[in-house]
C-alpha cells in the first residue's frame, strides 16, 4: 500500500512543524515518565531502608517524624530517650537484636550517627541484605569512624583520613569539634539508602565529643583533651532512638503496646511498614496532583499536534483533492490523517523515552547528593507502558478530528477545488 | 461508436440550495470524441465535473459513464470506478509537492489495479511507461525526474499532470481548465500532445474551460449555458 509512504513523505515535507510537534510530545511524555519514576523510586528507596526492622522506638512525638529522623535522617529529633530505658527495654525476651541510634552532629553536611557494633551485625536494607565493607572494618577505638559510600566518593576519603565533626546539622555549622579529630577505619559498600550518606561513630564517641559541652556550647574552662578522653570510662546518657528486631513477628503488637505504655518515660514505638503507609497516604495527594499535571501536559502536547494538523489542512486541500482524483477514497484520507497523528505521537513517545532516560542519567548524581533519592536505571514499568499506550491511542484518536474534517471536506468539495 | 457519457433528464441541487444548479435534458459523448465544454463561471461547471467523476449524485435523471449508471454504485464503488476509468487534470497546482515527478505519475497506478495492468501491457514496468509518456509529452529531461516538482515550470507541471491522467489508458479524461495558467502558444502545444496520446490509447477527452479560443481544436463544442436548463429559468 502506498499510504505509509505518502504519510511519511507528507510529514517530511512539513518537517519543521512535525519536528516541533514531536519535540512537544516527547517532552511531555518524558515528564510523565519522570513523575512516575520519582514516585516509584521514592517508595522503593524508602521501603529499602527499613527492611527487617520490626519496631523503631524514640521519644514520644508523631509516628512520621520518628520514622523520618531516625532512619531517613530527615528533620531532627524533638527529644532523646534515656540510656536506662533503652537498657531496660532491650532485655525483653522477645527482642532478638536492637540498634541504638544517636544523632545530632554532622560532618560537611553528612549526618553523624552514633551507634554500636550491633548496627553492622543486624541492620538490614533492600532485600534483607546486611551492611558490607568495601574497605576496612567496623569502628573499634573511640575516635574511629565508618563512612558510607557516598561520603567516601564525594570527598575522596580513604582509610586513615582524619575528619573533624561539627556540632549540629547543616552545612555551615560554626562550631566544630576540632579538638577531637576522627580517623576513617571503614568504608561501607553502596546500599542506595541514607546509610551511604552517613558518618558512623560509636555511641561513646558521641558522648566524648560533648563531654566539655554544656547546653549547646563549648565550655572553655573545662576543656578536656582527646588524650584525656580516651582514658575515661564513657557511658552514654541518652540516645535518639533505637531499632528493634524480634524473635517472632507475632509479638510485635504486644511489644509496641508495652513500650508505648512504659511509665518511666514517654516513649513511642512504631512499625516502620505501617508508618511508611501513612507516609504514602500523605504523598499520594501530591503524587496524584503531579501525575494529573503531567497527564495534562501530555494532553496539551497532543492538542498542539491537533492544532498543527488542523491549521495545515487548508493548505493541503489541493493535495487531498489530487489524491481523491486518482482514486483515493474518503476513508483513505481519514486513515492518512489518523496515521499522520499516530506516527507523530509514536515518534514523540519514542523521543520522550529517550529524553527520559537521558534525564535520569543526567539528574541522578544531583538528586542523590541533594535529595538522597537514588534513581535506578530500569526498564519501563508496566504502568508506564499502559500510560504510553493510552497516549498512543489518544494520538491516533485525535487524528480523527482533522481526519473527519478532511473526509467531509473531500466529500463536500468533490474534486474540484478552487484556490 | 459506443457512448462514453450519457446524461438524460438530469436534475441536481446542492442540499443548501432552493433552486436547481444543473438541469440537463440530454447529453451524450461518444468514445474517442474530444469535447470542449464551454462553461463560464456560474453555469454549473463545477457541479457537472463532480457529477461526471461520481463525487456527487444527481437528484433525478440518468448519469451513465461507460454504460455504468453512477447512481447504482455505492460511494466506495464510485471511487473505485473513477480510479479505474477516469484520468483527471486540474486547473493548476496539479502535483503533490513532496513527491517526485515519477511518484506523482505513479500515484494513479497505486490506487487502481486496472490502470496498473494496462500500463504494464504497454511497457515492461510502470517506470518505463512513465518515461514513455513523458517522452511523448516532450518532457524527457532525465535530470528533472527526481527533482522536487516545485522546481518545474507550470507548463512542465501540467504535462506531468497529463501523464498522470493518461497512464493506464483510462477511457475518459476529464480536464478542468488545465491550460488557464499557460500562455497561448504553450496552450495549443499542450493540447496537441494530450490529444495525440489520448488518441493512441483511445481515450475520450472532456475539456472544460471558460476560454473559447481553444474550441476550434476539438471535435465538438458544447455550451454549458445552453445545455443547462436550470440557468435559463433563473435568468
Amino acid at each position: 500500500m502506498i499510504l505509509p509512504g505518502l504519510v511519511s513523505k507528507s510529514l517530511l515535507n512539513r518537517s519543521d512543524t512535525a519536528l516541533l510537534t514531536i519535540f512537544t510530545i516527547g517532552l511531555s511524555v518524558a515528564l510523565l515518565l519522570g513523575v512516575e519514576k520519582i514516585r516509584q523510586d521514592t517508595r522503593y528507596s524508602f521501603t529499602n531502608t527499613v527492611s527487617g526492622t520490626d519496631l523503631i522506638v524514640g521519644a514520644r512525638s508523631g509516628n512520621l517524624p520518628l520514622l523520618l529522623y531516625s532512619v531517613f535522617h530527615i528533620g531532627n529529633a524533638s527529644n532523646n530517650i534515656s540510656w536506662e530505658s533503652y537498657q531496660r527495654i532491650r532485655k525483653n525476651k522477645n527482642i532478638a537484636w536492637s540498634i541504638p541510634i544517636s544523632l545530632g552532629d554532622s560532618h560537611r553536611g553528612h549526618r553523624v550517627m552514633g551507634t554500636n557494633e550491633d548496627y553492622f551485625r543486624f541492620y538490614r536494607h533492600g532485600k534483607n541484605q546486611p551492611l558490607n565493607f568495601s574497605y576496612g572494618k567496623p569502628f573499634n577505638d573511640l575516635f574511629d569512624v565508618v563512612i558510607g559510600a557516598d561520603v567516601a566518593q564525594k570527598h575522596r576519603y580513604t582509610i586513615g583520613k582524619k575528619l573533624i565533626l561539627s556540632h549540629g546539622v547543616g552545612k555551615a555549622s560554626l562550631s566544630n569539634h576540632k579538638d577531637k579529630p576522627f580517623v576513617v577505619v571503614g568504608i561501607l559498600k553502596r546500599t542506595g539508602t541514607p546509610v551511604d550518606r552517613t558518618v558512623h561513630v560509636s555511641l561513646q564517641a558521641i558522648e566524648a565529643l560533648h563531654l566539655d559541652w554544656q547546653k549547646g556550647y563549648k565550655n572553655p574552662i573545662h576543656s578536656i583533651s582527646a588524650e584525656q578522653t580516651l582514658k575515661l570510662e564513657l557511658e552514654p546518657k541518652t540516645i535518639t532512638a533505637f531499632m528493634v528486631g524480634l524473635n517472632s513477628r507475632l509479638d510485635v503488637f504486644n511489644l509496641q503496646r508495652s513500650i508505648n505504655l512504659y511509665n518511666k518515660e514517654p516513649l513511642l514505638a512504631i512499625l516502620p511498614g505501617a508508618t511508611l503507609q501513612e507516609l504514602w497516604g500523605l504523598f499520594s495527594v501530591a503524587e496524584s496532583a503531579l501525575l494529573i499535571i503531567a497527564a495534562f501536559v501530555v494532553l496539551s502536547g497532543l492538542l498542539g499536534m491537533l492544532a498543527a494538523i488542523l491549521s495545515g489542512l487548508n493548505e493541503r486541500r489541493r493535495e487531498l483533492a489530487i489524491l481523491r482524483s486518482v482514486g483515493a477514497r474518503p476513508r483513505h484520507i481519514l486513515i492518512m490523517l489518523c496515521a499522520e497523528s499516530g506516527l507523530l505521537t509514536a515518534v514523540g513517545i519514542m523521543s520522550g523515552i529517550a529524553f527520559y532516560y537521558l534525564a535520569v542519567i543526567i539528574t541522578t548524581p544531583f538528586l542523590e547528593s541533594h535529595f538522597g533519592l537514588t534513581l535506578t536505571l530500569t526498564g519501563l514499568h508496566l504502568n508506564n507502558v499502559y500510560m504510553l499506550l493510552i497516549t498512543q491511542f489518544s494520538g491516533i484518536a485525535i487524528g480523527l478530528i482533522p481526519g473527519i474534517k478532511a473526509y467531509r471536506m473531500t466529500l463536500n468539495n468533490g474534486i474540484t477545488i478552487r484556490l | 461508436m459506443s457512448e462514453i457519457i450519457t446524461i438524460q433528464n438530469l436534475r441536481f441541487r446542492w442540499p443548501s440550495s432552493t433552486t436547481d444548479t444543473l438541469s440537463i435534458n440530454s447529453l451524450s459523448i461518444k468514445a474517442g470524441e474530444k469535447v470542449f465544454i464551454h462553461g463560464p463561471s456560474g453555469t454549473g461547471k463545477t457541479t457537472l465535473l463532480n457529477l461526471l467523476s461520481g463525487v456527487v449524485e444527481a437528484n433525478s435523471g440518468l448519469v451513465s459513464i461507460l454504460g455504468q449508471e453512477i447512481k447504482r454504485l455505492t460511494p466506495p464503488a464510485r471511487d473505485h470506478f473513477r480510479a479505474q476509468h477516469i484520468g483527471y487534470i486540474f486547473q493548476a497546482f496539479n502535483l503533490i509537492p513532496y513527491l517526485t515527478m515519477t511518484q506523482n505519475i505513479a500515484l494513479a497506478c497505486h490506487f487502481s489495479k486496472a490502470k496498473r495492468q494496462r500500463a504494464l501491457t504497454r511497457s515492461k514496468s510502470i517506470e518505463l511507461e512513465i518515461l514513455r509518456l513523458l517522452n511523448h509529452l516532450e518532457l524527457d529531461d532525465k535530470l528533472l525526474l527526481n527533482k522536487p516538482v516545485s522546481t518545474l515550470s507550470i507548463g512542465q507541471q501540467q504535462r506531468v499532470a497529463a501523464a498522470r491522467a493518461l497512464i493506464g489508458q483510462p477511457e475518459l479524461i476529464i480536464a478542468d481548465e488545465p491550460t488557464s495558467a499557460l500562455d497561448n502558444e504553450r496552450r495549443q502545444r499542450f493540447l496537441e500532445l494530450l490529444f495525440q496520446e489520448a488518441e493512441s490509447c483511445g481515450s475520450t477527452v472532456v475539456f472544460v474551460s471558460h476560454d473559447t479560443t481553444l474550441e476550434k481544436l476539438f471535435d465538438r463544442n458544447v455550451k454549458l449555458s445552453e445545455l443547462n436548463q436550470a440557468q435559463k429559468v433563473t435568468q
